[in-house]
């Protein structure tokens, strides 16, 4: 037993296997498990997952090659031969330490976040199963792999949005999010099937062996396939035009906003790209449209992001957007760029929901489980007094998520805004354009989010702030260790420009690109990362910087100005209700985007539904093959029975008959 | 020796007469009379059958030998008494129940 876990091949096994076992006990023993034992079997299985992660992740570093698990041939169908076997390399072992790293914090958050609810054990099996199924889908060493934790996740984030089911709206919004992802995981599937046609093979290792051998490839196949991966990873990183579930499942738990729909399964449409990156390197068109795509729902996010009322649904239109920036920086290809935001905006959009999550908990002691009321900013403000450790984490979140200067955000934002400035063509200066706007607008609602909730006066139920208090310390010291993450993460990669050479992140991360910038800087691609920095590219570098810099500093402390004082917020008021009434209501409705769909979409497919449910269901089924079999025995009974008359002699007549006519066919045969 | 078709056309004529009797008869007790007519007409056929193979030298000791007819009459007339003491039975429960043995009374067993 003791050899057997000092092989990496089996500990690689173990880190989903812990979550596993955990969704297991408390899926058929939660019910009768104390609440205590319950939460700390969730909360043990994953914190266990995590420490051999990162002993895992730290030899994987030192040593400097990939880990592989044990195989086990899976599924053997004529030429389709799949294995199950995990795989860390320094992709999905960053990955890795972030779900188990975030997830545990997250669980540890939840059971003071969820210590009143009944279904105290449900919620913890699903989070469980969520993390398993997540880890299948970074580790995985195939595409088939992935999709079955991409489906995993998928399941998981349904059951956990509508996990208060009793809410009609919540159980809504998990049917939505369910709808719109099978939407993309249809478009993952042609994917794969287009890259299994063309290489034969969906695992990543003989993908990639497949792309080396291929010497003039088909771009057109390569573009479609990756087209329909993209629809596939728009699906379940909420881009446009199938983000319209992400701010939905803002009905769920907090602590499931801030796993689930913040930090690891909705960036799971990045991390399978950056996976593919040696394909997708191939395939410039479907790169181009994921850069415009990225660059649109970042900025489009963003601005409904600047007027919503609810606090989730302020940090989810963020989300989309921040998950835009990623999009975007994959688009112009610089994958590690776009790692690196996820990896950063793992951690301050987890706290922020976390922190708003405090916030939600101590309203709802006064205001009620479920009440609107106590997720509107407008009926907030001077929380800071209350709740100090919630603000002052949340404070280090928003300056993360704003990108000012030092804080984490500011690095990786920078690094993609910089991305699109160095490309110096119609697309960088599109996306570019597009996404200086975005963070202008992420700067606002930030800093928005932070004075009405935090500072001005207390605007809402007078009791609500009397009994207003800082949430119990297994949520406060998650806050105060995702802050610290928050805070630091950023200087794992410091920009060429700083002078100083510190870029952990990017030479950790360095091996997974190889294959695919080789290609690309022998094809002299502009896709192609650049290797050197000359003297002018560091000087567009501090430009860039100083531009986001001011830009960031300057709006949030706009928007602070504005919606920390009543008196700013009158203006704003004001304002609203005047001359930007028009822009505002706009917004505030999302683009009409719901009603859109609902009038283009969902009500013709109900129209659709309800003739084939009269023509099929009711006509065909029931009346026709129901109701006409039933018919048809009825009326040839209530004619066959006239030949069971009861007097013997028929039936002798009959018998006799028959015999008679039995003999003569007997005899002709004969 | 006899001629068998002479035989045979006893037999069919027994037959006819227990048939007809059977269909036509109302009375249970002359029904059943008839179904023995008809019984017996076979009876006859399969002793008269013994009989011609054995005058055409078949061996006795084979399964469709000459005494395999007979016994067949004795099975038909162990089935035929068996048969004659349900039907009695019958009759006597449902002239019991209507105190006539009509089978025309008796059709209520219908639909």
């Amino acid at each position: 037993m003791r050899e057997l876990l000092q092989k990496p091949e089996f500990l690689l096994l173990l880190v989903p296997l812990m979550p596993l076992i955990g969704f297991l006990v408390n899926g058929f023993f939660g019910r009768r498990m104390a609440l205590a034992s319950s939460g700390a079997v969730a909360c043990g299985s994953i914190v266990l997952s995590f420490v051999i992660a990162t002993s895992l992740f730290v030899s994987l570093i030192s040593k400097g090659h990939t880990v592989q698990s044990y195989s086990f041939n899976w599924m053997h169908v004529g030429a389709l031969d799949i294995h199950f076997r995990l795989l860390a390399d320094p992709l999905s072992g960053l990955l890795m330490m972030v779900v188990t790293g975030v997830g545990s914090l997250i669980h540890i958050y939840s059971v003071g976040y969820m210590g009143h609810d009944k279904a105290y054990w449900r919620f913890f099996a699903y989070l469980n199963l969520f993390c398993f199924a997540m880890l299948m889908l970074v580790l995985g060493d195939s595409l088939v792999l992935m999709f079955l934790g991409w489906e995993g996740v998928g399941l998981c984030s349904y059951l956990l949005i509508g996990f208060w089911y009793t809410h009609k709206a919540n159980s809504d919004a998990g049917k939505k999010a369910f709808v719109v992802n099978r939407v993309g995981d249809f478009g993952f599937m042609l994917g794969m099937f287009l890259l299994f046609w063309y290489f034969g093979s969906l695992n990543y290792g003989e993908l990639a062996a497949g792309m080396r051998e291929v010497v003039q490839p088909d771009s057109t196949l390569l573009n479609a396939a990756c087209l329909c991966l993209f629809v596939g990873a728009c699906g379940k990183s909420a881009q446009i035009p199938l983000y319209v579930w992400l701010p939905d499942a803002m009905a769920g738990p907090t602590p499931v906003s801030a796993l689930i729909h913040a930090a690891t399964m909705v960036t799971a449409g990045i991390y399978m790209i950056a996976r593919l990156n040696f394909i997708w390197v191939h395939a410039e068109t479907a790169l181009t449209v994921v850069a415009l795509v990225g660059a649109l729902t970042a900025f489009f996010a963003g601005t409904i992001g600047l007027v919503q009322r609810d606090i989730k649904k302020v940090l989810a239109y963020s989300t989309v957007s921040q998950l835009g920036f990623m999009f975007m920086a994959l688009g112009l290809g610089n994958f590690p760029v776009a790692i690196f935001h996820l990896f950063t905006h793992a951690f301050f959009k987890a706290l922020l929901f976390l922190g708003s999550g405090s916030v939600i908990h101590s309203l709802e002691h006064t205001l009620g489980h479920g009440n609107p009321d106590s997720q509107d900013l407008f009926k907030m403000g001077g929380l800071k007094h209350k709740m100090p450790l919630t603000f002052a984490t949340m404070l280090v979140g928003a300056c993360g998520l704003a990108g000012i200067p030092l804080f984490s955000g500011f690095f990786s934002k920078d690094a993609i805004l910089y991305a699109a400035f160095e490309r110096q063509d119609a697309l960088g200066l599109v996306v570019y354009a597009l996404g200086l706007a975005a963070a202008v607008c992420t700067a606002f609602y930030s800093f928005r989010l932070i004075g009405l909730a935090f500072f001005g006066k207390w605007r809402g139920l007078e009791a609500a702030y009397a009994h207003a208090d800082e949430s119990p310390r297994s949520m406060g010291m998650p806050l105060f260790l995702l802050a610290i993450a928050a805070f630091g993460a950023g200087y794992l990669w410091l920009p060429a420009a700083f002078g100083v050479h510190f870029t952990p992140f990017a030479d950790l991360l360095a091996p997974v690109w190889q294959q695919g910038q080789a290609f690309l800087r022998a094809a002299q691609s502009p896709l192609a990362m650049p290797v050197e920095h000359s003297h002018e590219a560091l000087v567009r570098e501090w430009v860039n910087m100083l531009i986001s810099s001011v830009v960031a500093v300057g709006v949030s402390i706009f928007a602070f100005t504005i919606y920390s004082k009543p008196a700013g917020l009158e203006r704003a008021r004001k304002l609203v209700e005047g001359g930007l009434g028009a822009p505002y209501r706009l917004l505030l409705n999302k683009y009409y985007i719901d009603e859109i769909y609902d009038i283009t979409i969902v009500r013709p497919i109900q129209l659709l539904s309800d003739v084939f449910f009269v023509i099929f269901d009711v006509i065909f089924i029931d009346l026709m093959l129901v109701n006409g079999s039933g018919l048809l025995v009825d009326l040839s009974s209530k004619v066959a029975r006239r030949v069971q008359t009861g007097v013997v002699r028929h039936y002798l007549f009959a018998f006799v008959v028959g015999a008679a006519l039995l003999l003569v066919m007997f005899l002709a045969v004969l | 020796m006899l001629n068998p078709q002479m035989v045979l056309f006893l037999c069919a004529t027994l037959f006819c007469v227990g048939l007809y009797g059977v269909l036509s008869r109302n009375n249970l007790i002359l029904m059943l009379m008839s179904l023995e007519l008809m019984l017996n007409s076979a009876n006859i056929a399969l002793v008269a059958f013994s009989r011609y193979w054995a005058g055409q030298g078949l061996d006795a000791g084979s399964f469709s030998g000459a005494h395999s007819g007979q016994f067949f009459a004795l099975m038909v007339m162990a089935v035929a008494a068996a048969e004659v003491g349900v039907g009695l039975a019958i009759i006597v429960a449902l002239f019991r129940k209507r105190h006539n043995s009509d089978v025309r009374a008796a059709s209520e067993l219908k639909h």
